[in-house]
């Protein structure tokens, strides 16, 4: 007994020391200062020693907000019936769901199909909750959308901000396998609805060509992907899941080109503008999208029936 | 009682400021810093603005997708200290420079239309021209790039294969 004030006495002397030692001290600094030319360019000539990476893709509404709706119907049929919810038990399951749902969300929403988008942002919110991302559809935020349904616009910033919640949540609490996994449920499920409208409806080509471009958004997904399959076992089965697509885009044509840039005039108080044009071009055949599309739907539906 | 008493006092004691600085949270720092004042009306924010936390050593890559016929504005933002920011654009394909903003004057603003989906890597670090040496070893800041986007006002070009 007599050495318990001693005991927090030491507490009193070890924890601020610790969290010194976990921080950067700023002990011994001289005052700040400009410097001259020859010492910023001895600091430029230091820089590019760490390097971090991020590869990220578009959001689901982004994804498909590419299409022009304007001469498509909407498809009910196309979304994951929300009763399905109550089918996914494991973490791996959920998060994919939630992914799909997510993009039935930005669908209903690119439409301004006020009751479905309601009634998905509802789902999306009980699935995050049910793999812990929580906050991120709040009651404001399913308010908001209540009081915007005139407003296909809203609706669709609604979506897009319900899913740029669940990455800050994710980053903040350090689960970058979880944006992973959720992002290739969204990313299967933009591609099931895309292969769907790119029917008989004269935006045939430009589908296909937003579909070929769908390349770039994956080769990122599985960059991200593979930098996180060793610390868990769900991303190296979402791996796995997506290889079947994965080889259709690595298999697809790339029409090689050059980048052009081009500066554009801007009105006074604008930024500077370029133009960036040309580059490279995937290229999907008829071939190609019949078994990308084939692809898809087979691993859409094994993803939602689990 | 006493023993309350000590831990209340232990709580007194422990330093906060050090507490702020490993809660530092730069994960929406791009829709609280500087780049919010360039926020423009008709243009959307791009799920891929990004947040980092970064020192003056590092250097930062982002490889983002931006898809064609739309106009975007990127605006880099930091800690005073850090400015000014330097980035770079390459095209990941040839590795090629398309863009260095040193060559303007370190501007914190862009904007950059795409007339087709391209992938870009944008490389980033700080000149922190501000900070001392020991600072640029130590310093510990956030650097925030906000993207916003809209449909191509102009023409449309071919799109067809």
């Amino acid at each position: 007994m007599q050495s318990r004030p001693y005991k927090i006495w030491l507490l009193v002397l070890i924890i601020p020391a610790l969290l010194v030692g976990g921080c950067k001290s700023n002990k011994g600094k001289r005052a700040p200062g400009l410097l001259d030319d020859s010492e910023t360019a001895e600091i430029v000539d230091r820089i590019e020693t760490i390097k971090q990476v991020y590869h990220l893709s578009p959001s689901p509404a982004e994804m498909l907000s590419v299409i022009d709706v304007a001469d498509l119907s909407f498809d009910t049929g196309l979304l994951n019936p929300r009763g399905n919810m109550d089918n996914y038990l494991d973490t791996k399951s959920r998060t994919m769901g939630l992914g799909v749902y997510i993009t039935d969300l930005a669908y209903a929403a690119l439409f301004g199909r006020h009751e479905e988008t309601l009634d998905y942002l509802e789902v999306v919110r009980n699935m995050a909750e049910q793999i812990r991302v929580t906050g991120a559809i709040n009651d404001e935020l399913i308010e908001k959308a209540r009081k915007n349904v005139e407003y296909i616009d809203s609706l669709f910033n609604i979506s897009n901000e319900a899913f740029i919640n669940m990455l800050f949540f994710c980053e903040r609490n350090d689960r970058p396998n979880t944006v992973v996994i959720l992002s290739a449920g969204a990313f299967v499920e933009s591609l099931y609805l895309a292969v769907n409208l790119a029917g008989d409806n004269g935006q045939t080509d430009y589908i296909l060509q937003h579909l070929a471009d769908q390349k770039y958004a994956l080769d990122n997904l599985m960059t991200f992907a593979e930098s996180m399959k060793e610390q868990d076992p769900n991303v190296a089965a979402v791996i796995e899941d997506m290889k079947p697509i994965k080889e259709i885009y690595d298999g697809i044509t790339v029409v090689a080109g050059t980048t052009t840039v081009e500066t554009e005039k801007t009105a006074e108080g604008q930024p500077k503008k370029l133009v960036i044009g040309g580059g490279s071009k995937p290229t999907l055949s008829k071939r190609e999208f019949e078994k990308l599309k084939k692809n898809t739907i087979e691993l859409r539906n094994k993803l939602i029936s689990n | 009682m006493k023993c309350i008493r000590q831990i209340q006092l232990l709580l007194l004691l422990i330093p906060t400021g050090p507490l702020s600085l490993v809660a530092q949270d730069c994960v929406d720092y791009h829709k609280l810093g500087d780049c919010m004042m360039d926020r423009q009306k008709g243009y959307k924010l791009y799920s891929q603005s990004k947040s980092v936390s970064m020192d003056p050593t590092d250097t930062v890559e982002f490889n983002i997708v931006f898809y064609g016929q739309k106009d975007y504005i990127f605006s880099f933002c930091t800690h005073g200290k850090l400015y000014p920011i330097h980035y770079v654009l390459l095209d990941p394909e040839s590795d090629k420079v398309l863009y260095d903003n040193e060559k303007d004057r370190y501007i914190e603003s862009l904007g950059i239309g795409f007339d087709v989906t391209k992938t870009l890597t944008i490389r980033v670090d700080v000149v922190a021209r501000k900070a001392s040496s020991e600072e640029i070893e130590e310093y510990v800041g956030c650097l925030g790039l906000l993207i916003q986007y809209r449909n191509y006002t102009r023409k449309k070009v071919n799109l067809q294969m």
